[in-house]
């Protein structure tokens, strides 16, 4: 999942948490489950990418 | 949830598709950024949480200033919509349509999904008993993410210390 977020990030930031839940099939579940409190930034930083821009 | 986490609730009182997602946006922005997050839904705000109604909520002409020729695709910039041409048969289904056609176009979900994902990051939604009453609904008439259905007096012994929203 983290290589897929690198593979499409976007001008060095990280896809949404949607894009990351449409992207890879992980449900939004597990992806609070395995990142709690801000999944999408907390991978981004993991990735080493900038957060992500979007309001979905 | 620590003691030092951040909280907000939102109360939604509307239930018109432009007063629907609001709520869903930044309730879904407050749970990316570790906030907790709790929904009231009260009055016409039900419609958003029933399972009949969520994916049909509209968007009327009528009574709307800001809504501008421009979203009914006519490019006229700041040229309104008569409110006589609003009244007529199948303008808020336009209007609902053109809205709904450019969330999708911009990736956003429709309700039902949008209210799922915030479910799923761990929003807690609950129904005002009152309005509830007095729509004659059941438990059973709301989506399954509702957690209960509650007094204000119940609300706001739950929200103590958080940020409270009032759309």
């Amino acid at each position: 999942m983290i290589e897929w977020c690198r593979a499409h990030a976007v001008n060095g930031r990280s896809p949404t948490l949607r894009q990351i839940t449409e992207g890879t099939g992980i449900s939004t579940k597990e992806m609070f489950a395995l990142f709690p409190k801000g999944p999408a930034k907390k991978v981004a930083r993991i990735a080493g990418l900038g957060k992500p821009e979007g309001c979905v | 949830m620590g003691e030092d986490t951040r909280k907000m609730a939102f109360i939604c009182s509307k239930g018109t598709l432009d007063m629907a997602y609001p709520a869903l946006v930044m309730g879904w922005a407050a749970l990316g950024n570790g906030v907790d997050v709790t929904i009231f839904f009260t009055f016409w705000g039900l419609d958003i949480i029933r399972k009949s109604r969520q994916d049909h909520l509209e968007i009327a002409p009528v009574g709307n200033t800001s809504m501008k020729m421009s979203m009914m695709g006519v490019h006229a910039d700041n040229v309104g919509i008569p409110s006589l041409v609003g009244v007529l048969p199948g303008m808020t289904a336009l209007a609902t349509k053109l809205m709904k056609d450019k969330m999708r176009a911009l990736g956003v979900p429709p309700v039902s999904e949008y209210l799922q994902m915030l479910v799923d990051g761990g929003a807690k939604l609950y129904a005002c008993k009152l309005s509830v009453d007095m729509m004659g609904l059941k438990k059973e008439d709301l989506v399954d993410g509702v957690i209960d259905i509650v007094t204000a007096s119940d609300f706001i012994d739950m929200t103590e210390g958080a940020q409270i929203i009032f759309i």
